[in-house]
């Protein structure tokens, strides 16, 4: 019996383990790894801070801070996420909290709306190939190129429900191509994977000898010793925004300032090219391997409609 | 008369219980009824859904009635049949992630309904091994008679399988409502192939960036498979007592060696590609154990540590619970009724319905939803396991008469007996809840996720060795339950 009792008075000990300091970020477009350097490199300056961290796909953060809003009990301090759309919309509704843009070096067009969110590293969407299973004079050099009917079956992208990037693809080649453009892709056997980390796996392993995919993830295979190449289009590269911003609901704004901070610091904006983004300030270092600057094409998220399109025409079911 | 004021209020109290106890699923019918059109829509998965469900049913009894005629002739006993439990203690997502990465390395991807088909198979057979063993025991003379009358081959399943008709029909609905709830496995198996089953698909409504109201449309979807699960429930078999096993008076080598064989390549199929993938770098083939990494991951530390504490918790819990009600059996036995529910029904259902009621509390986004969760899940499988078995009233009964009080008498006399059923109730609860994915891919929060979550989470991520490596630990825990229970001592 007496044992039974301090058996429970561990577990509630072990359950109420709670640190003073405690952030909440909601994050899409970094995987853990990434995001376990960043807080790692947070941790080394503000020692003591619990960070309690929500990571999946743009479209599950999203779709969770949607229901959590409507339940009127949203949890996140700070949001980071891929596309703009949601930032948007909180900003009409007056939820994001202003934060002075007194960075310096940061380039302009790197803070939105007067600093109610902010770009703090760089994301792309590029042509990712297994050189083993494609010789270089047969790789692609274009969006366009993958509806050749030499690639059948052979490419593969991420599922844009699912992963922010994917959504940006699809809304700037379905705006730029038009969605006929979708629609040969189709038709040439693209498949549709669940996000870009599964699909750079299988890309890596043989299953696919080409992915329209995000630019970090491949580099990061590639330093495990993936037979992957990245092909940077000459149609223009695409440009995914991922914004990063402290709602007003935040029950510990000052901490999330301090994370943004260090984000946008030179020890953060390392970390970032450590892990094969590019950094958004001029003077930090650029990632491995890859061109010291990339010119590209700002992407934009589709209309549910046009996503509502997609799913139907790859039999995707939400 | 004077009896009668305590009956009424205990009934009533019952009453009341049962209706707060059954709010979660009663709020979920009340948001998804609205939304119904909607479920309707998706009628195709539904279908889907029922078919790959009664397909997976028919193939676990076909498998396990096979065993069990080999176990039977070949004089299969514990120590073998350990060898085959154990496959039922790796958890249904790992054997999915198991197969997926076996057949990986053998070059033929087996996603799909195939690879969900196979998953369930091996997962699901010890469980029906053990319900159809017993009566299949009792009926084998049978064939001796009709070997007489000249029945031989397979024209003999025509005199084995009428008398075994009832205990297939509530073996299979036990099965069958495992396979309509489970999500762990369409998940692994299934998504990457867009083939969506229910609780994928309730899963996926709620996590779209596409849904106006992605609870309602996940609740309705929820409902429908509540429909779903219905006419199995009134299958389910009564509390089993355990019969006394018999050494068959043949024993066929040959029949052993089959059945040894198969829980051999069962438990081959589904750890063979864990530790490959866990243990070797995919690119260059070299020996670099993940292990390492894995656990260096917050997320799966986190995970691990929830999920223990809270396997832990809520088995003692529910177990305490269990003990102490088993002095009054009517007020156990109503109160299994009335949590039996939420754990036969598919757990999307008490999930969903959690969220609906409670997210606008402060329990919600933390650890104790899902301590609540678990409790709801589980009681009734240690109110069951206490409910049935050792009838100890009598040896109570005697103590009272050489005078110790109601207490004293259970406390010296009465749960000393039921130890070893206590024993055998909490490491049925701890591995289920340790490894449980259902509720808590629905529920977990940051800070608040279990090693379940963590797992998917890495798969996900493309954190295919890490993956296979904590579901490889996890398994490894679960069994382990297996070997505490086989202990002779506590």
């Amino acid at each position: 019996m007496r044992a039974l009792v301090l058996l429970t008075f561990l577990l509630l000990a072990a359950f109420a383990q709670e640190s003073r300091g405690s952030l909440t970020l909601y994050v899409a477009g970094a995987q853990l790894p990434d995001v376990n350097a960043l807080l790692q490199g947070f941790r080394a300056e503000e020692p003591g801070i619990e960070v309690k961290v929500f990571r999946s796909g743009a479209g599950e953060v999203s779709a969770k801070i949607r229901a959590e809003l409507e339940a009127g009990n949203p949890q996140p301090d700070l949001i980071w996420l891929v596309g703009e759309g949601l930032f948007r919309e909180l900003s009409q509704k007056n939820l994001l909290r202003r934060v002075p843009p007194t960075y310096p070096g940061l380039p302009p067009q790197y803070v939105y709306e007067g600093g109610k969110y902010y770009e703090v590293r760089l994301l792309h969407n590029v042509l990712a190939i297994n050189t083993k299973a494609l010789p270089k004079e047969e790789w692609p050099h274009q969006w366009k190129d993958l509806t050749q009917p030499r690639y059948r079956g052979r490419v593969a992208l991420a599922d844009p429900n699912y992963s922010g990037p994917a959504l940006i693809a699809l809304g700037s080649l379905s705006k730029r191509y038009g969605f006929g453009y979708i629609e040969n892709l189709k038709a040439n056997g693209v498949q549709v994977e669940q996000s870009n980390p599964v699909l750079q796996q299988k890309l890596a392993r043989g299953e696919y000898a080409i992915a329209l995919t995000n630019d970090y993830g491949v580099r990061q295979e590639q330093e495990k010793g993936a037979p992957l190449a990245i092909v940077y289009p000459q149609d223009g590269l695409i440009f995914a925004p991922t914004p990063i911003g402290i709602p007003t609901w935040s029950k510990n704004p000052a901490l999330a300032t301090k994370f943004l901070a260090f984000l946008l610091s030179p020890r953060g904006q390392a970390i970032f090219a450590e892990r094969g983004y590019y950094p958004v300030m001029p003077g930090a270092p650029r990632p491995q391997g890859a061109p010291a600057s990339l010119i590209s094409l700002r992407g934009e998220e589709p209309s549910a409609e046009l996503l509502s399109r997609f799913n139907a025409l790859f039999g995707l079911r939400r | 008369m004077t009896e009668a004021r305590p009956r009424t209020s205990l009934f009533w109290t019952l009453t009341l219980l049962s209706l707060l106890l059954s709010l979660p699923v009663l709020v979920l019918a009340a948001r998804g009824a609205g939304h119904l059109g909607q479920a309707f829509a998706a009628w195709d998965v539904a279908l889907n859904s029922l078919l790959l469900a009664l397909g997976g049913t028919l193939l676990v009894l076909g498998v396990a009635l096979a065993l069990a005629y080999f176990a039977l002739l070949g004089g299969v006993g514990r120590g073998l049949e350990a060898l085959l439990i154990l496959s039922f203690y790796i958890p249904p997502f790992v054997t999915g992630m198991g197969l997926l990465f076996t057949f990986q390395s053998l070059g033929k991807p087996i996603y799909g309904v195939p690879g969900i088909l196979l998953a369930w198979t091996l997962h699901y057979t010890p469980l029906a091994y053990a319900l159809l063993r017993p009566s299949l025991e009792s009926v084998l003379p049978l064939l001796r008679a009709a070997r007489a009358h000249g029945v031989v081959g397979i024209r003999r399943l025509r005199v084995l399988l009428p008398p075994l008709f009832p205990i297939l029909l509530s073996a299979g609905g036990v099965v069958y409502l495992a396979l309509l709830g489970n999500f762990g496995v369409p998940a692994v198996l299934g998504l990457p192939a867009r083939v969506y089953t229910l609780p994928t698909l309730a899963y996926s409504r709620l996590n779209s960036p596409l849904s106006q109201d992605p609870l309602g449309s996940a609740a309705a979807l929820g409902l429908a498979l509540g429909i779903l699960a219905l006419p199995a429930l009134l299958l389910r078999p009564k509390p089993l007592l355990e019969a006394a096993p018999e050494e068959g008076p043949t024993s066929r080598p040959l029949f052993r060696l089959g059945f040894a064989l198969y829980a051999l390549l069962a438990l081959l199929l589904s750890t063979w590609g864990l530790l490959r993938e866990a243990l070797l770098n995919p690119y260059t083939g070299a020996f670099e154990p993940a292990f390492r990494a894995a656990l260096d991951l917050p997320l799966v530390q986190k995970g691990l540590r929830n999920s223990i504490l809270l396997a832990v918790t809520a088995a003692s819990a529910v177990l305490v619970l269990a003990m102490a009600l088993r002095p009054f059996p009517r007020v156990l036995r109503q109160l299994r009724a009335t949590l039996d529910p939420h754990h036969t029904l598919p757990g999307t259902l008490l999930g969903l319905g959690l969220i609906l009621l409670l997210a606008p509390t402060p329990l919600y986004a933390t650890v104790w939803l899902l301590l609540l969760a678990y409790l709801l899940h589980f009681a009734s499988l240690a109110l069951r396991s206490l409910e049935a078995g050792l009838r100890v009233e009598a040896k109570v009964a005697a103590a009272r008469v050489h005078g110790l009080s109601l207490g004293r008498a259970w406390f010296r006399v009465g749960y000393p007996l039921l130890l070893p059923q206590a024993r055998a109730a909490f490491f049925l609860v701890f591995p289920l809840a340790l490894s449980e994915i259902t509720l808590s891919a629905l529920l977990y929060a940051p800070g608040a996720e279990t090693v379940g979550v963590a797992v998917l989470g890495a798969l996900n991520g493309g954190l295919y060795r890490e993956a296979a490596a904590v579901g490889f630990i996890l398994a490894a825990l679960s069994t382990s339950a297996l070997l505490a229970l086989g202990g002779r001592r506590w």
